[in-house]
């Protein structure tokens, strides 16, 4: 269906707020709407993209060759002409010893060195690893960049502000003049216009649940925060990361401001801030009283001084300054001002706010479990700190919220097999054995191994996929270089994909499979008693190996602990679908290369086998593995039912 | 050489040379790719980033005589999903299925409509361009530079060049549209 002008204005319109990270949720769900229900505007979105891609091209192309013409000639202002040689420019490499990736179209990028000796196995966080180094070097580019030429911060802001203002303008045009619409978007623009443009980027917002903003003109737009940032939260929560790793979850309703790359300001309601002691070296008095110094007064400029890198993390209040020693803890300010503080973990200080006497009535160092408030003195007057008993604080520690989100009890596997992080309840999908890369259909062929360990570079969460095969001697199990010498002989070959299968599914027609090639992933008649839950199976089907990179996964759920792989394990009967009864299968079950446990000669006939693995904290990759019996792996249909990552807090 | 002998292995340096090849002759088509998925330029220069990095380190396990293209898309577009995973409970974005009807549809137009083409049709156009439109782009566009920059060089109004942008883009989304038509006809 053509589109009309209208919805090309609108599509136009859309397209640019998304561009530039403007859009609302109901403007994305809008553009979602308008290009699943028509084609011409899915094609048109596609060119609209295809064009911005081109002009960043172009760009980049632009400012090559200009400045190398600068490098030639004296003479500034050069009218370059347009030709097509800027649009048909290539990525600038120099083939042989280091390949440059990059200018990316607007910006340079880190160089990745070719010269190294082949791909080492690591994950590809790594530092180790060249996204590793990218990031790295990134790191140290915006350091530098921030530090040494100011410059980084004044782009972003401006930008950020500029959209505001120019969507403010497009809607003056738009309308066809100035009125309501145009001052209430200039107003927006003027309200997210930082107070000074030199303000740095401190961190992100890292979570958002069922947040209502007190003022629609400071709801966040996009999830990375500067310096002086506001937030007024009417209700639901918010989570924080600086860039120092402090982690921070505003509790609505209440009002918070950004004030310092190590800590905010609490003007009214709940927070709850959790600094990981590692991550925060430790201060000295001097930094820290100019931190103190420095926070306390709201309207000084932030300091550059280094000494503020390695400041401790601190919350002010109206009454108070908490100081973290490496902790967790809730700070409240009610609405009559009043401020208290309370100690999950670790140890803070309260101090009143312009304090620096020490006067024990004025500060005060809290330990777990432990609490104090902020009061106007009755006898005096004057605010003082209070440190509460045990029967006071008993119930308080209830009225934070220290999650986001209820933690999980465990992490689907299927979920993570099929592409998910975990959480989800992907299923369908699958990888090949003998490559790593993704299978997004179960692909019903036999496929050769080639001793190679193949890493899994598309999910973060999955180290490699092998074949093994004894008659290799020893097969490597992870990329951490664990090998194992003790697999039997195998075919050297498996058939079908290593598969994530919904519980329920319509089973295909079968009869317009190629040949005699059953799916058996399908045609099991047996499956449900594998998956109790109906949570679906793994399907394994001899030779195969799978590892889960375990670091990865603690490092993306950071408050909880593996604490036990559990599934059940099985052979699917052939012969109740095909009258083959040769299923006979081997399977093995690795930690970090140490073998946790071996069944072999499995048969349909040995029923389901509920399996657990303890893991440790220190533990890094879980490796599944299945060989074929050494009777081939024909009918050996081994399935994993609901495997999971159980968790602990 | 024997027929029963195995061909020689490439050396390293013949693997790098044939990879910097196709990526050089593919990279502004997988770099459009992903700014279909991930339409912020910092956050596609990235994900660009990172699928480089995977597929050179996958690069052992390319068949030379497979689609390097949609090698490379299927590559990005995992990351491109994996980065709307961790930015959804961030803030908003778009959904998976819409992610993914969206990589099919560039997909095609990969097949049926020569990246090359749109991009010589867009030089054309950039050169139709008033001068003064055409400053005004090349300035904005540069790496660093924000429109607000680029106006106060140009003694604008940050307002006025925004809206200018704003027109420009679309003249030239038409115009190309119009280039590629008459190419056609």
């Amino acid at each position: 269906m053509a589109l009309s002008n209208q919805q090309i204005a609108e599509l136009f319109d859309l397209l640019w707020r998304v561009r530039s990270e403007t859009a609302t949720s109901e403007e994305i769900a809008r553009l979602e709407r308008l290009v699943r229900e028509n084609q011409s505007a899915r094609e048109f979105y596609v060119r609209y993209f295809h064009l911005c891609a081109g002009l960043y091209w172009y760009a980049a192309a632009r400012e090559k060759d200009s400045s190398a013409l600068q490098s030639e000639q004296t003479a500034s202002s050069v009218s370059l002409p347009v030709d097509e040689a800027s649009l048909r420019a290539e990525v600038p490499f120099s083939t042989g010893v280091t390949l440059e990736f990059g200018r990316s179209p607007a910006k340079p990028l880190p160089k990745i060195k070719l010269d190294a000796v082949p791909p080492k196995p690591v994950p590809w966080y790594s530092i180790h690893s060249p996204i590793g180094l990218h990031l790295v070097a990134h790191t140290i580019s915006a350091i530098l960049l921030l530090i040494g030429l100011g410059i980084a911060s004044v782009v972003y802001v401006s930008h950020d502000y500029e959209i505001a203002a120019g969507q403010a303008a497009t809607s003056e045009e738009d309308s066809g003049g100035g009125g309501d619409g145009l001052s209430g978007a200039l107003a927006t623009a003027e309200k997210i216009k930082p107070k000074k443009e030199e303000m740095p980027v401190v961190g992100h917002i890292s979570g958002m649940v069922d947040c209502r903003w007190a003022d629609p003109a400071l709801k966040p737009i996009v999830p990375r925060i500067r310096q002086g940032t506001k937030f007024a939260l009417v209700s639901g929560l918010m989570e924080i990361t600086y860039d120092t790793g402090a982690k921070v979850i505003l509790q609505g309703p209440c009002t918070y401001e950004v004030e310092s790359p190590h800590g905010g300001y609490l003007a009214f309601g709940k927070l709850t801030a959790k600094v990981a002691s590692s991550r925060q070296p430790v201060a000295s008095a001097k930094s820290q009283a100019n931190h103190k110094s420095e926070i306390r007064n709201h309207k000084s400029p932030i300091s550059k001084s280094p000494n503020l890198q390695i400041s401790k993390f601190a919350v002010r209040t109206p009454t108070a300054l908490i100081t973290d020693l490496g902790t967790e803890f809730g700070v409240e300010v009610t609405e009559s001002g009043e401020s208290q503080a309370y100690v999950f973990q670790g140890r803070i200080e309260v101090r009143l706010t312009g304090d620096v006497s020490g006067n024990e009535s004025r500060v005060v160092v809290l330990g777990a479990d432990q609490s104090a408030r902020v009061e106007q003195s009755s006898k005096e007057g004057k605010p003082r700190v209070i440190r509460l008993d045990a029967s006071e604080t008993a119930t308080y520690s209830a009225k934070f919220a220290r999650r986001l989100r209820e933690p999980p009890k465990f992490l689907d596997l299927l979920d993570i097999v099929a592409g998910g992080d975990g959480l989800g309840n992907r299923r369908e999908r699958g990888i090949d054995p003998t490559t790593g890369m993704e299978d997004p259909v179960f692909v019903h062929a036999d496929r050769g191994g080639n001793k190679q360990y193949h890493l899994v570079s598309w999910h973060p969460l999955i180290d490699g996929v092998f074949v093994p095969d004894g008659r290799n001697k020893i097969t490597q199990l992870d990329s951490s270089r664990h090998f194992f010498d003790g697999f039997p002989d195998t075919c050297g070959r498996v058939y079908g994909s290593i598969w994530a299968r919904a519980a329920a599914v319509k089973r295909p027609d079968l009869s317009s499979l190629r040949g005699n090639r059953w799916v058996w992933v399908y045609a099991l008649a047996d499956a449900q008693r594998f998956m109790p839950h109906n949570r679906g199976f793994l399907s394994l089907c001899p030779n195969v190996g799978v590892t889960f990179d375990l670091q990865a996964i603690r490092k993306q759920y950071s408050d909880n602990t593996l604490a036990f792989f559990r599934s059940s394990v099985g052979l699917g009967d052939a012969k109740l679908v095909i009258g083959s009864n040769d299923g006979l299968a081997d399977v093995w079950i690795f930690v970090d290369g140490q073998l946790k446990l071996r069944r072999t000669r499995l048969s349909p006939q040995d029923g389901v086998i509920d399996v657990s693995v303890e893991l440790k904290p220190n533990n890094k990759f879980l490796t599944l593995v299945t060989t074929d019996g050494g009777n081939g792996y024909q009918s050996d249909w081994v399935i994993f039912g609901e495997p999971v990552l159980e968790l602990s807090f | 050489m024997n027929e029963n002998e195995k061909p020689a292995m490439p050396s390293h340096a013949e693997r790098a040379d044939e990879f910097a090849k196709l990526f050089s002759c593919h990279a502004r088509q997988i770099y459009s790719y992903i700014l279909t998925l991930v339409p912020h330029w910092a956050d596609a220069d990235d994900i660009f980033q990172e699928t480089s990095a995977i597929i050179w380190e996958k690069f052992a396990d390319f068949k030379p005589d497979s689609n390097f293209l949609a090698w490379a898309c299927q590559v990005a577009y995992y990351r491109a999903v994996w980065f709307h995973q961790r930015r959804k409970r961030a803030a908003i974005t778009f959904s998976e299925d819409f992610l993914r009807l969206i990589a099919e549809e560039t997909v095609s137009q990969q097949e049926s409509e020569a990246l090359e083409a749109r991009h010589l049709a867009l030089a054309d156009c950039i050169r139709q361009l008033p001068p003064v439109d055409r400053e005004l782009l090349e300035r904005c566009y540069l790496p660093g530079v924000t429109i607000k920059q680029a106006a106060l060089e140009l003694g604008r109004s940050p307002d006025a060049a925004y809206k200018a942008l704003k027109r420009i883009h679309r003249q030239l989304f038409d115009c190309v549209e119009a280039s590629l038509k008459n190419r056609k006809d």
